[in-house]
């Protein structure tokens, strides 16, 4: 019967019930939201790359390193030159590297020139190594291998032709159609940044840039200093440097060891860094906004709790006979308290779960375009045992504050006489 | 059992606690008695003390001194809950107007009643009620407040009557009705009250409707306070 009493008063005053319902919501849906996308993409960042000791670079920040690298954000200030690469290749330690070369895009997906150890050892996930949904690695000067998402996105198959574009901006000017590339391979899903890439090989990357210099064509269109597709492939295409390369070790104990001596080394200024303890360092300063944003978040759930307390309390003015009706006919004080409380549950737990529909529904907007801008999958289900704890919390929070409107029903129908004072 | 006591009050003093300005009692009652199954007609002019005594005798207010004794139940001694289930149980109480929980249908409210008296459900008791108090049957599935005031108070009778309460108490239950809607309606509740054995304890500063009743009391005669 309370549970009754408590259900049709609110659908009595359903306008006030909603809105409440609503502002609790959108409280509920940021706090959620900041929490999952933060824990969706820490798990999307350490699901990129696993295996990999060492990534190696010029000497800049780390985090930067790590972005433009793994990540695809951001861009090198600076490229490694192709023989201290090979020195680092060399070294006894080492079991793998795998050279990235990056600078170009297609359609806003970013071309990595790298080797073919790249689909032999490039780990993602727990481990997992990339594998080919079509095709096969890149063999020639002009092979280019997909990402699951590229391929999906821009409706490609094998033996397409596309042309790369200088720069990584999402529509650039300049383009390299004098070398087409021809579409060899197509890479499974994997949920990471490598959907959205596009591979081809260091010399491929080589023979487009054979003349250019600093980033621009050494000849104007029509010039007889251009050199053709064709003309590149009897030039030796052994690149002069590369942007960053992945390093995997015999031996995990060596990877302080040989950190270090990249960082000493003597011939370039270059910077060998653990993508874990860069990661740390990345989620470190991200925590600072986070709880920034969780802050504010508790304070407009608070702000909405508040404004359901207010609106209760001010009804019960308007409620006054109701109460009157209840004491009359028996109901002891503390049933008006219960039924506050109940309502006050009712309305707090439907703004939760309406909060974190409405979050699954942004999520589900918000999925593929968060997998387009940084390649991270996330989950759009925000249900966790996490979240649960906290609609638990703030589910409390309310009764706690819901007792001051109950405890003024309780006041109210005790000093209530059997009429009511209209 | 006709020479039952329903209502005994005795060296009944009650007075505000917060009202600071006057120290002197509202009410000052040495003695008075009601019969059970006796319809009584208690009026007194505006402000005199009337429906702080229905309170008193509810159980909602604690008298300052004396005893109020409800059918050899002194109440004031009951615990506050106790004094509730009492309520419920014993006393049907209609007042002037807003008498049903709005946002509720009909049947809900009288069901709402007849749970906190302890009373079983019976349907078909409610329909007899419905039969005598000239209300359809369909009007129990309607909101409570999309019903006259008229048939609100017929529904507020038959949340009073429900369960059988010894004691009836009604404060001005007719004063926002018409004439012939109120008569009716006293007729009604006397009848049912009388087939029931139950004391009527009606309040009302409307004087000529005491002829419907056994006895009528002014409050002054009572009230020995100024
Ligand atoms: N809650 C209250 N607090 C303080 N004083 C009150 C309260 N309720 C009533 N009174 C005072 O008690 C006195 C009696 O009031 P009561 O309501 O019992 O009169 P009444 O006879 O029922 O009047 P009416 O015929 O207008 O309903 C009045 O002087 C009134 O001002
Ligand atoms: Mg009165």
């Amino acid at each position: 019967m309370l549970y009754k009493l408590a259900w049709q008063s609110l659908l009595h005053r359903r306008t006030t019930a909603l809105l409440t319902i609503f502002s609790i919501a959108i409280g509920m849906m940021i706090m959620l939201s900041i929490h999952h996308i933060q824990q969706q993409t820490k798990q999307g960042f350490t699901n990129t790359l696993s295996e990999t000791d060492l990534i190696v670079g010029a000497r800049s920040g780390p985090i930067n390193l790590l972005l433009y690298s793994v990540f695809r954000i951001g861009s090198a200030s600076n490229n490694i030159s192709w023989d201290s690469y090979k020195t680092i290749k060399r070294h006894k330690n080492v079991r793998w590297t795998i050279p990235l070369s990056l600078g170009d895009s297609h359609q806003g997906y970013r071309v990595i020139g790298t080797s073919e150890d790249y689909f032999t050892y490039y780990r993602y996930g727990q481990k997992q190594a990339l594998a080919f949904a079509e095709g096969q690695p890149f063999s020639g000067v002009y092979d280019a291998v997909l990402g699951a998402e590229v391929a999906k996105k821009l409706g490609y198959t094998l033996d397409q032709k596309i042309v790369l574009s200088h720069g990584v901006a999402k529509v650039s000017f300049t383009h390299h159609d004098d070398k087409p590339f021809t579409v060899v391979g197509i890479l499974a899903p994997t949920g990471t940044p490598v959907d959205q890439s596009i591979h081809i090989s260091l010399a491929g990357m080589e023979a487009i840039h054979i003349d250019w210099q600093r980033g621009v064509p050494v000849a104007g269109i029509g010039s007889g200093l251009k050199i053709s597709a064709e003309e590149a492939l009897t030039k030796d295409l052994t690149p002069k440097n590369i942007t960053a390369f992945l390093v995997g070790l015999d031996n995990k104990m060596m990877t302080f060891r040989l950190q270090r001596a990249i960082n000493d080394y003597s011939k370039e200024a270059l910077m060998a860094v653990l993508p874990g303890v860069v990661l740390s360092e990345l989620w470190q300063i991200m925590g600072g906004v986070e709880k920034a944003l969780a802050f504010i978040a508790l304070l407009v759930i608070v702000a909405s709790l508040l404004g359901m307390v207010t609106m209760m309390l001010s009804t019960l003015q308007q409620r006054q006979r109701e109460l009157a009706v209840l004491r009359a006919i028996g109901a002891p004080p503390w049933f008006m308290f219960c039924l506050i409380q109940l309502e006050v549950l009712l309305l707090t737990l439907a703004g939760l779960i309406a909060g974190t529909l409405l979050l699954w529904l942004g999520m589900l907007v918000a999925q593929p375009i968060i997998q387009d801008n940084y390649g991270l999958l996330i989950e759009s289900n925000p249900i966790s045992y996490t979240n649960l704890l906290y609609g638990s919390g703030i589910l409390g929070i309310a009764l706690l504050m819901a007792c001051i409107p109950a405890f003024a029903a309780y006041r109210q129908s005790l000093g209530q006489g059997l009429t009511a004072r209209a | 059992m006709t020479n039952t006591l329903s209502i005994n009050i005795e060296q009944l003093r009650f007075h505000w606690k917060n009202k600071n300005t006057s120290n002197s009692a509202v009410l000052d009652i040495p003695q008075w008695h009601v019969q059970q199954g006796e319809s009584i007609f208690l009026h007194g002019p505006s402000g005199s003390g009337k429906s702080t005594l229905l309170n008193l005798i509810g159980g909602i207010l604690s008298p300052t001194e004396g005893k109020v004794t409800l059918l050899d139940t002194d109440i004031h001694q009951l615990s506050s809950t106790q004094k509730d289930r009492f309520r419920a149980k014993n006393i049907g109480v209609i007042f002037q107007q807003f008498n049903l929980v709005p946002y509720l249908s009909v049947l809900d409210n009288i069901r709402l009643g007849q749970q906190f008296s302890g009373a079983k459900y019976d349907l078909s008791r409610i329909q007899d009620l419905c039969n005598s108090l000239n209300l359809t049957i369909d009007l129990l599935h309607q909101k409570a407040n999309q019903l006259s005031t008229g048939q609100q108070q017929r529904v507020a009778m038959i949340r009073a009557l429900y369960h059988r309460p010894p004691l009836i108490i009604a404060d001005e239950p007719t004063s926002a009705l018409d004439t012939d809607t109120r008569d009716e309606f006293i007729q009604l509740l006397l009848q049912e009250g009388q087939q029931n054995n139950c004391t009527v304890l009606f309040v009302s500063h409307d004087k000529p409707l005491a002829t419907h009743f056994d006895r009528s009391v002014a409050l002054g005669e009572i009230n020995h306070a100024v």
